[in-house]
């Protein structure tokens, strides 16, 4: 079925067209939650939210437009909300501080104690939700600045920027800590 | 910092246009420092590509219900209303609720029963007025005419 004839369906109240649609975009909206919310339950709760928020606003949907970008743009402000209302708090400064000091002494008792994803996770919640959107979309989906910018609602310019000052810092964070593995 | 730091971001990204990325194609191939960012570009997407993530939940029934109770589907009445005492089946305390279904169950069963014993004794009392009603008081007459006639003792 094309996917404007399931969403007329959706529209009407069908049920199979909605578990259709589900299937087809569970995967996506829970893997963009993911990577932004870091949280396997919040990606799970930020995932089943955007599909309300897909059944409350499909009669404004214009169908001449791409229903994947629109569908990313629910997902990424769903998840973006719930970490506003988590008040989820990066770590603190010192810690960071400490860690990348650490690291500085002796980088490989860094590696050997945690594992490289959790390094990489850990960097990740470094960075202000706004920027991880930018990079997840970016990096992971491929999606150029003009659809990013699209998406979220922002200049291509802030997409640029947001995206660069992710990029640095994760390299900041990163290259000392994964050392030769970096390179 | 060297100056190109931004442009080679946008040059990695396929975001800059044929002239500018000539440039900065060119200036990669003098400059050590931007040549290092353009390996840390690649890296980061690397890194972020190979992250391996938890199993997807099979949360879809979960998504379902959410989605039931924002009424996006067109449910029949008689439908709803199973899955009103379905959800409410199996909800909290489910011995007590499956014995108070078990109590009902069995009040409905005797309830039809009695229904169907009353309903044959009606047919039964129907049946036996329309014979009364059918014989005409000439047919009564005659007999209980012929009775007597019959049952008194025979004349030698």
């Amino acid at each position: 079925m094309d996917e404007r004839h399931l969403l007329e369906r959706c529209g009407k109240g069908d049920e199979r067209a909605w578990a259709e649609l589900v299937n087809r975009y569970w995967g996506l909206a829970f893997r963009i939650a993911y990577r932004i919310l870091r949280n396997k339950e919040d990606a799970e709760d930020a995932a089943q939210e955007a599909f309300v928020q897909v059944y409350r606003s499909l009669p404004t949907f214009q169908h001449r437009s791409n229903f994947r970008t629109w569908f990313y743009r629910i997902v990424v402000r769903v998840a973006m909300a719930h970490l506003s209302s988590e008040s989820a708090e990066p770590l603190e400064e010192s810690i960071e501080a400490e860690i990348l000091e650490c690291a500085h002494e002796d980088p490989e008792k860094i590696v050997l104690a945690r594992e490289r994803e959790q390094i990489l996770d850990w960097a990740i919640q470094q960075l202000p939700i706004d920027w991880r959107a930018v990079l997840v979309l970016r990096e992971v989906e491929g999606l150029s600045y003009a659809e990013i910018a699209e998406i979220l609602g922002i200049p291509i310019g802030t997409v640029e920027s947001r995206l660069f000052r992710a990029r640095k810092k994760l390299r900041q964070i990163l290259e000392p800590i994964l050392g030769d593995e970096w390179r | 910092m060297c100056e190109w730091e931004r442009k080679v971001n946008a040059y990695w990204d396929n975001e800059l246009p044929t002239e500018e990325a000539q440039d900065v194609a060119r200036h990669l191939q003098t400059c050590v420092e931007c040549q290092l960012t353009l390996n840390s570009l690649r890296r980061i997407r690397q890194i972020l590509l190979q992250e391996s993530l938890p199993a997807t939940p099979t949360a879809i029934f979960a998504t379902f219900d959410r989605l039931n109770r924002e009424g996006a589907f067109q449910v029949p009445r008689w439908r709803s209303w199973l899955l009103q005492l379905d959800s409410w089946l199996m909800g909290p305390k489910v011995a007590f609720k499956v014995a108070m279904a078990a109590s009902l169950a069995s009040a409905l069963i005797l309830a039809n029963l009695s229904a169907q014993i009353s309903q044959a004794a009606v047919k039964v009392q129907g049946s036996f007025r329309h014979a009364v009603q059918s014989i005409s008081w000439e047919q009564i007459l005659q007999r209980l005419e012929t009775f007597f006639e019959t049952s008194q003792p025979k004349r030698r």
